[in-house]
This record gives structure tokens, sequence and C-alpha cells, in this order.
């Protein structure tokens, strides 16, 4: 059998099964406004969608995989590059950019124009300090450590904090590697 | 070379006899699921040639687990995933690890073809059916219904796909 090579990201969304947009939007507001209530606190919030996106993560990595076909990416820019290109495009159907690498090649930002996440959506004044959107990032963090990449995501600009785009920035903090045992002496 | 339409067909029918003979049973034998760290997360047999009892398949999922690893060592090419296929006289192995650790594994007839895209089947079904169900917890044994079903159409899928070859 031929190798499959890897899909783009229009293919994938084309084959996936989706759910209508503004479904998907407002149950997602529905639920950033439920956190709202519950925990009172906009720090609290915060956090807590971070551990959600990071749950969603460590599951949704096996999926993004296996439906598009990529292989072992051999450095973390072309990592990056996947990410923006086929798997928000997978997920979300909207593709990002990549830019602002540092000399290293181990923090980068990616920049979304368009984020289905926040149709409808204003932050009222008592709100300022939420990221939204902040589920997002947990996604990244979590996909990338279940493939060995301890990262970390935060956000640089939000259009709801009145900034001109979304911009999401990736750190790489290491490369745990994966070879057994992981210590021969220990 | 020139045939006629009936002449490709009766071609056909011949080889699809063959193969009938050739493969006169179920040539899956067996299906295993290993999490990262080597545990047996699904086990599943079809047909009776090759059943194991719950203790039996433990085991030969963790020791699959440890040769694949020491192969991946052994091996002289840098960046080896480690044993792909395992041929035997009474079966062969075939073996598919995803990029997050998971290890997918059947045990099936000799000579079996096809057996990577059932693997990268079945892990899709994996991902759509085990990880997507909420009450799923990572890295233990899966008891998911659709997949359940859903592996059993794929493989019924492939058991007719591989009679019409």
């Amino acid at each position: 059998m031929a190798p499959v090579g890897p899909r783009s990201g229009d293919a994938i969304f084309a084959n996936v099964e989706r759910v209508n947009a503004e479904l998907f939007t407002l149950t997602y507001g529905a639920t950033v406004r439920q956190l709202l209530t519950d925990l009172e606190e906009v720090e609290e919030v915060n956090k807590q969608l971070d551990q959600m996106g990071y749950n969603i993560g460590i599951r949704l990595i096996d999926e993004f995989l296996a439906k598009s076909n990529v292989t072992r990416c051999v450095d973390f820019r072309e990592t990056a590059e996947v990410i923006a290109k086929v798997g928000f495009k997978m997920f979300l159907g909207v593709t990002a950019t990549v830019s602002n690498w540092d000399a290293d090649g181990t923090c980068c930002s990616i920049i979304l124009e368009d984020n289905p996440l926040v149709d409808f959506v204003e932050l009222p004044d008592t709100c300022q300090g939420l990221y939204y959107c902040n589920i997002l990032s947990g996604v990244i963090r979590g996909a990338l450590e279940m493939v060995s990449m301890k990262t970390e995501v935060t956000w640089i600009r939000d259009v709801l904090r009145g900034d001109d785009a979304y911009e999401l920035q990736v750190k790489l903090l290491k490369q745990v590697p994966e070879e057994y045992p992981y210590k021969d002496d220990e | 070379m020139c045939m006629s339409h009936q002449d490709s067909i009766a071609l056909k029918l011949s080889l699809i006899d063959s193969e009938k003979k050739r493969f006169p049973m179920a040539a899956i034998y067996s299906l295993y699921i290993i999490n990262k760290s080597g545990g047996l997360i699904f086990y599943k047999d079809y047909g009776s040639a090759g059943r194991m009892d719950t203790n039996d398949s433990l085991r030969v999922a963790s020791l699959w687990h440890s040769m694949h690893v020491i192969s991946q060592q052994l091996s002289p090419t840098t960046g080896c995933s480690g044993i792909e296929l395992l041929e035997a006289d009474t079966f062969d192995l075939h073996c598919f690890q995803s990029l997050t650790g998971t290890k997918f594994f059947v045990v099936c007839e000799p000579g079996t073809q096809h057996m990577e895209s059932l693997l990268k089947d079945i892990y899709e079904l994996y991902t759509d059916y085990v990880l997507k169900n909420p009450f799923y917890e990572m890295e233990m044994p899966i008891r998911c219904e659709l997949f359940d079903i859903n592996l059993s159409q794929a493989v019924q899928k492939d058991r007719v796909a591989m009679l019409g070859r």
C-alpha cells in the first residue's frame, strides 16, 4: 500500500462531521457565562477555561493525528505551522498565521484574524480581566504535551480587549524524550 | 492484449474462488490496544483460532510492549519506531503505534494484506468513539458501546473487501 501523505486542512475540514457554527458559538458563550456565575472570580474562570481546554487537547491530538496523516515534525517551527494551517482549519474552520519567531526557534505567535468563538460577544466592564478564548490556549498546551512538548501558551492580543487581532504566544519549554526507559540508571 | 468483458468477469470470479480457498475463515484472529505505559486497554478475538483468556492476552500485550521498545533500541537505524510486522509460521502480527504512544495490533493469518489500513481505520474509530466519550477515562480499559459496534462493522467490511480482492 502506498503511504498516504498528509492531508490539507481544507480537505479534512470538508470531510469531518460539523456542527452549526452559531450553535457552537452560543454553547461556548453559555459555558463561559455559567463559569462566571459559578466561580465569580474572573481569574478563576481563566484558569478553569484553560483546564477545560487542556482536557480537550489531550484527547483531541489523537483525532488530529488520525485524520490529518501528519507525521512527526522535524522541529518546533514545523509544529507551529501545522497547528496554524491544519489544526485550526480542521477544528475551527479558520486558518492562522505564525510569526514573531525568536532567535532560537522556541517561541512564536499564532495570529488569528477570524475567530468563530467570539461572534456576538462583548465583554462587560466587570469582566475586563477575562481571557474569553482561554480554552484555545489550553487545547494547544494539552495537545502538544501528548506529543512530548511542554509548552506555555499565553494571550498577547485579544480583539475583545480592543486589540486588532487574536495573538497567542506559544513558548516551547522543553521537549521530553520519548525513549524508554527514561533513564537507564534509575 | 485484448480481453473480452466476459473473460475478465470469469477471471475475476476464479480469483475470488481461489481467494476463498486461501482464506476459508476469518483472517483476523485478534485485536489489541495498548496504552502508552504498556497496559492492555482493549482486547477482542475473532473466530476460534488464537483465542486467549484474560491472563494470556494481558501477557501478550505487555510482552509486545517491551519487545517493541527493545526493538527500537536495538535497531541499527536511528529514529526507528519499532516493529511493524512480525511474521511467524502460524500468524502475522501487524502493529501500528500512534505518535501519542498508543499501540494497536492485530494478530492475523499469515499473508493477510492491507492490515495497515485496517489499523489506521481502527485508530480513527478510537479517536471518534473512545476519546470523545465523556465517560471514558484516558489510559483506562475501553468499554464504549459505539466503539464496539463500529469496530465490528469495520472488521466485517475488511473481510468482505478481502474476499472481493
